[in-house]
């Protein structure tokens, strides 16, 4: 034991490291880098990243009971070695990390040293607890608080280093990725330009000259190598695949084979992290690659929204279902707006069948039921009438807004009539407004007294002039009287506001 | 001597153990800012905002821009609005009886006719003399109402009367917005369906001495004038640090009235904006919060994004930039003294037991405290009981904390939306850091109690407001 041993400050260095450590294991898959590097052309540097971080945590562990890492040179001079193996531990991991490039994640390491500032405060806050026993002392808490405050003196000076450490990695870190931005931009627009020749020059030679070709050049090896070059070389093949047709869409399937860069979607789409799975998602459906279509389609109900969101898109790209919907049929979790505006632009936009909606309809969830009205909508699926009008009694307020709305679609006296029905002063105005709009647009002459009656009881702006708009429609004249014979002359200005036809 | 010594003791005490809990808290506030930030980051890389674009399912919006002898500046500030990419927009000025030509230049550069206008009070405001609508179609979304003037709050709840749309966003007039702002402000109302979403707020960013187009900022540099400098890091600490934080714990209270958007429909319930406060952004929140609670309307989130898509003039001298932070210290009074019942209530949840009492000791409470610590200093001074090695100390200790708070600021926005790309102004950036504590936060302080005794004088006016337009400013 050394003087002024610390056990709690000593914690939070062992945790400090073991979560630096186990962050880059972790996050920025490190441990198939090693083994890649172990494998290929760099075993001994993949060797000595693995012993020094060996050595380092065994030191680490005998350090406990010792000083505080950081603090050695200043104040335990004869652990000045130690202090060294430490530094040198975190520069290792530094560049590991720095090595990890895309991997590298931006906000990571903010997170983890304002976790290592509030364990360290709350550990100090513990220690000061123990030491002054402030629970036991209820009765002397005046007292007692006060010698926090000249207890914390000792701790000031810590506290200090702290916000000075934290201070100097954040103006190194700041300084590394300012510097770094630089470095891959530049980076990626040379390697980028290299890239789309050889990429041309490869989906227009012959099969058995791209095996070759990849298999032999250097260039090749290269772009397998490296995890950064790789990415790129995938962003230009996914590029160049969404705009090129026919069968040089197998030839970038066969080529991204080659490479071996369906290793990498592959391990991105089971990754533990939503992010990577949703970059491995877009990958799969951009190269319409089915074979994990059966563990995306699981990913549709995932409790991210995100992700759900993308699995989705993923398999309405992939699909070959006649029913590309049918998935969402027993689907219990809530389709948000932003999901069904997504799933309607691409079928909108791609021209592709929808399939049969009834078990949309007929779905137990609202916002399924939603979608598919939604569906109906964008494309103009007629042949759903009654389940529409079945609709319009529908508990939730969207779904039954909506389906009133879609019912303008169909001129018929006895839809007209069941909309009629459903009218009730106790409805939300945006209900009663969309009824009235709807029957305006479908409705006869028989609906005129409806309309004066309810104009003489709405006093609401905006559903006045829905019903004038709507009467005006089914019955002109009716509504020229009943404004002839209004005399607040209310209805004549909402009639000059309606019939400008700037508003 | 011994009772002296108590009371010292036991002031001491107090202030310590305020500067501690002030200290932990803003270290909670960046843990969750880094979350929400990298939560968000990831959320949108891939995210095609286009797609809301062509989309019927998506909510119509209409933007409020209250105007008050804006004559220089309203012309262009229009035009920005115009540009900006949203299908089912609306953009209403609303001219507060200005008493230069804005409503004239608006009419003869924007083609205008008074149209007839059935207008529904829904919300009381003063008189609207007229509305305006341009006879040109590539104006259509255009829509500008001239009433009676009263205030900033008076003019946004015109506005609301008039407004045709789901969602509405109040700015200020003069502000630019990125392109693609509305996009990005309407995507929190659309992935929502657990709970409501009832307003969304954005960062404001700090136009000064940016590259200023027609309407939009072409290049971003950091502000060549050292009070808009130290905003610039005030800007990020609130914004990205604050707020983003606020609203990763959904106990948002404040969304800027520089650019936010709401639930029309509830804030029509609610009853608009007050006009008897000068602090209406932060107010009207706050009751809307709080009509959700009382009326137990079920589960609401306040979101927050992060993007730079706001960008403002901010003062340059002190006497504006005094006159602007009078106004808010009151407009925070106003508002937490109006909704007081708040106050640890349970009844509020998180924002009753954690954002208010923050915002009642650390935002108004916290300028008392420093100067009441330096009147307590001289004291001491004066009879000779400090201890300077711990004064030293903690001094240090003070600085080297707001430094590391401003520096995480910094580099979440380095490692984020890196919006200021050169390195000089990230240089600029830390070396204001290193020199803020000492010369603009004492201003700000300063500014805070003259803001309260101003509220306690009964002062009501937003002060004078001196436009000189960002086309003059180009470089």
């Amino acid at each position: 034991m050394v003087n002024g041993f610390n056990p709690y400050l000593t914690a939070v260095l062992v945790v400090t490291m073991l979560i630096i450590g186990l962050q880059v294991l972790l996050s920025t898959r490190l441990l198939p880098e090693i083994k890649r590097l172990f494998k290929v052309n760099n075993r001994f540097k993949s060797l000595l990243v693995i012993v020094l971080m060996a050595i380092s945590l065994y030191f680490v562990f005998k350090l406990v009971g010792g000083q505080m890492l950081f603090f050695l040179i200043a104040v335990a001079p004869e652990y000045k070695h130690l202090t060294v193996v430490a530094i040198l531990t975190f520069v290792l991991l530094l560049y590991v990390r720095k090595n990890a490039l895309y991997e590298y994640l931006e906000v990571f390491g903010s997170i983890l040293l304002i976790c290592w500032a509030g364990v360290f405060a709350i550990i100090t806050l513990i220690h000061f607890v123990i030491r002054f026993q402030l629970l036991e002392a209820a009765v002397n808490l005046f007292i007692r608080v006060n010698n926090i405050m000249w207890g914390g003196y000792k701790v000031i000076p810590y506290l200090i280093i702290f916000t000075v450490l934290v201070d100097i990695y954040l103006l190194i870190d700041i300084a590394i990725r300012k510097v770094r931005r630089i470095l891959i931009d530049y980076l990626e627009a040379k390697i980028r330009v290299s890239y789309q020749s050889k990429i041309v020059e490869l989906i227009y030679d012959d099969v058995a000259e791209n095996v070759i070709m990849i298999k032999e050049q250097s260039y090749f090896k290269k772009v397998k190598r490296l995890f950064f070059t790789r990415q790129i070389f995938t962003e230009e093949l996914l590029r160049m695949h969404e705009v090129v047709l026919g069968t040089l869409h197998d030839r970038i399937n066969f080529i991204f084979n080659m490479l071996l860069l369906s290793n990498d979607s592959y391990n991105y789409l089971h990754h533990r992290l939503w992010y990577y799975k949703v970059n491995g998602l877009r990958i799969y459906a951009q190269l319409g690659n089915r074979k994990e279509i059966s563990y995306i389609q699981g990913l549709t109900n995932s409790g991210n929204s995100v992700l759900r969101s993308e699995a989705q898109l993923a398999l309405a790209r992939l699909s070959k279902d006649e029913n590309p919907f049918g998935y969402l049929k027993d689907r219990h979790q809530k389709l948000t707006d932003w999901e069904q505006i997504n799933l309607i632009h691409y079928y909108t936009h791609h021209q592709k069948p929808v399939g049969d909606l009834t078990g949309l309809l007929s779905s137990e969830n609202d916002t399924v039921v939603l979608f598919g009205l939604n569906c109906i909508r964008a494309f103009n699926k007629f042949e759903y009438k009654d389940l529409i009008v079945g609709l319009i009694t529908h508990g939730d307020i969207r779904v039954k807004n909506v389906a009133i709305e879609l019912l303008e679609m169909f001129d018929e006296p006895e839809i007209a009539i069941a909309v009629l029905n459903t009218y009730d002063d106790n409805l939300p105005l945006s209900t009663r407004i969309k009824i009235i709009r709807t029957l305006g647009k479908i409705g006869d002459k028989s609906m005129t007294s409806f309309f004066e009656n309810l104009i003489g009881l709405e006093e609401g702006l905006d559903i006045s002039i829905e019903l004038l708009v709507a009467l005006n429609r089914i019955d002109h004249e009716a509504a020229l009287e009943l404004i002839h014979s209004d005399t607040t002359n209310r209805l004549q200005r909402i009639l000059d506001h309606i019939t400008d036809n700037r508003i | 001597m011994e009772i002296l010594k108590f009371i010292f003791k036991f002031v001491d005490s107090i202030i310590f153990v305020f500067g501690i809990f002030i200290m932990l808290s803003y270290i909670v506030l960046a843990v969750f800012s880094a979350i929400a930030l990298y939560y968000y980051m990831h959320k949108n890389k891939f995210v095609d905002f286009t797609t809301i674009l062509s989309s019927d399912i998506a909510p119509s919006v209409t933007i409020l821009a209250p105007a008050y002898n804006e004559a220089v500046t309203v012309v262009d500030n229009v035009r920005s609005l115009m540009s900006l990419h949203y299908l089912n927009l609306e953009i209403i000025i609303i001219n507060d009886g200005s008493k230069d030509d804005t409503l004239q230049k608006l009419i003869n550069n924007y083609q205008l006719k008074q149209v007839r206008y059935e207008i529904d009070y829904k919300i009381p405001c003063n008189e609207i003399r007229g509305v305006y609508r341009s006879e040109n179609p590539a104006f259509k979304k255009l829509v500008v109402i001239d009433k009676v003037n009263g205030g900033k709050a008076d003019a946004l709840n015109a506005g609301i009367n008039i407004a045709s749309n789901e969602l509405i966003t109040a700015i200020d007039v003069d502000c630019i917005l990125e392109s693609d702002s509305i996009v990005k402000m309407v995507k929190p109302f659309v992935e929502e369906t657990n709970k409501k979403v009832i307003a969304s707020g954005g960062v404001i960013r700090v136009a000064n001495n940016c590259d200023v187009g027609i309407g939009k900022i072409n290049k971003v540099r950091f502000p060549n004038k050292l009070l808009a400098g130290f905003q610039v890091l005030e800007y990020s600490r609130a914004f990205i640090l604050g707020r983003m934080a606020w609203s990763k714990i959904n106990g948002l209270m404040l969304i800027s009235g520089a650019f936010g958007m709401f639930d029309k429909e509830l804030v029509i319930k609610v009853g608009g904006y007050d006009k008897r406060t000068v602090g209406e952004d932060m107010e009207l929140v706050v009751r809307m919060r709080k009509y959700m609670h009382d009326n137990k309307l079920g589960r609401y989130i306040v979101s927050f994004i992060p993007d730079p898509l706001c960008w403002t003039e901010v003062p340059e001298t002190t006497k504006v930039l005094g006159r602007q932070r009078n106004r808010w210290t009151r407009g925070t009074m106003d508002t937490l003294f109006m909704h007081k019942v708040m106050f640890f209530n349970p009844k509020y949840g998180l924002l009753g037991l954690l954002s208010y009492p923050y915002w009642f000791f650390f935002e108004w409470l916290a300028p008392f405290v420093e100067l009441f610590g330096l009147v307590y200093f001289g004291i001491l001074v004066y009879l000779g009981l400090v201890n300077w090695l711990f004064f030293g100390t903690l001094l240090a200790l003070v600085y080297t904390f707001a430094f590391m708070l401003t520096l995480f600021a910094v580099y979440f926005e380095e490692s984020t939306f890196n919006t200021y790309k050169r390195k000089t102004d990230i240089l600029k950036m830390i070396g204001l850091a290193s020199i803020e504590p000492f010369i603009y936060h004492p201003l700000v302080v300063y500014w805070a109690i003259k803001g309260n005794i101003s509220y306690l004088k009964g002062e009501k006016g937003w002060g004078k407001i001196e436009r000189t337009g960002f086309s003059t400013k180009k470089k």
